[in-house]
């Protein structure tokens, strides 16, 4: 389960296939259960650190936020317009973006400034909503989409056994 | 005529240590490799990235070994060098050789 969760750690920044033999190399080294850790941190941390990836992650972490504020925005201000041109847009939205991005992911963020929409609306109507739920909503479904893609990945890679 | 590939320190490290490591030459072992002969143990992210590269330009080939208990049952990755991989640190090792020449540095034999 560690050497599993350390793979997944690791797959954020490097392919499965990378990741899986970094934590082979890495568990070939024998250290100990904290240096294990400090190992794969600083592993996944000087992959991720190379300046492609970065910029990469900030692109769309950018484009994440600002699509779901205008969204937001927009449907909190003129609900029956902003709902119908939102649907309608949706739609058009995912056939594009996902041309270049999964069309799990998209319906996700589609769907994330409705669920900031209600919520400001009708329950929390106070600013920090937006902070608290983009926070919750991209740790949770960020998380869930992540995790869901490197266990496809696992499978993929075919007979390859798991450490006992 | 296209510019021939000028390798970096690292990859000149990387490279050498593969070929002394001869058919044994995966992630863990250049690593040590590398520590041992040069006294600066590398990050895996840069020893990756670096071999990810190396085989990008064609220096290097990789293959997929066999499983093995102690690394928890995941593959290792071996790793060749090319032949355009043996020019091109010899190139890079002849413009060292080059620079060297005519200089003495303390510690440093000439060839």
């Amino acid at each position: 389960m560690r050497n599993e969760i350390a793979e997944w750690v690791l797959s954020q920044a490097a392919p499965p296939e990378q990741a899986a033999t970094i934590v082979g190399d890495l568990l070939e080294a024998q250290p100990g259960p904290v240096a294990f850790w400090v190992a794969v941190l600083r592993a996944t941390a000087s992959i991720a650190s190379q300046p492609r990836r970065v910029l990469r992650g900030i692109f769309w972490f950018a484009y994440d936020i600002s699509f779901s504020v205008c969204w937001g925005w927009f449907l909190m201000r003129m609900p029956k317009l902003g709902l119908l041109s939102f649907v309608i847009l949706s739609i058009l939205w995912v056939g594009v973006a996902s041309l270049i991005r999964s069309a799990r992911k998209n319906v996700s963020l589609l769907s994330f400034p409705l669920f900031f929409f209600v919520l400001e609306k009708y329950c929390l109507h106070t600013s920090t909503a937006f902070a608290v739920v983009a926070a919750l909503w991209m740790l949770v479904f960020d998380g869930w989409m992540r995790w869901r893609k490197w266990r496809k990945s696992q499978t993929s890679l075919g007979d390859r056994p798991v450490a006992g | 005529m296209a510019q021939e590939y000028t390798l970096g320190e690292f990859e000149q490290v990387v490279l050498l240590a593969i070929l002394r490591l001869k058919e044994n030459a995966y992630g863990f072992t250049i690593g040590a490799e590398i520590a041992a002969r040069t006294g600066r143990k590398p990050s895996a992210g840069a020893l990756y990235a670096t071999l990810d590269r190396l085989e990008g330009k064609g220096f290097v080939a990789s293959r997929v070994g066999d499983p093995t208990p102690v690394r928890g049952g995941r593959a290792k990755r071996f790793f060749d060098v090319t032949g355009s991989g043996v020019d091109a640190v010899a190139r890079a090792q002849r413009a060292y050789q080059s620079l060297l020449d005519g200089l003495t540095l303390p510690g440093v034999v000439h060839a």
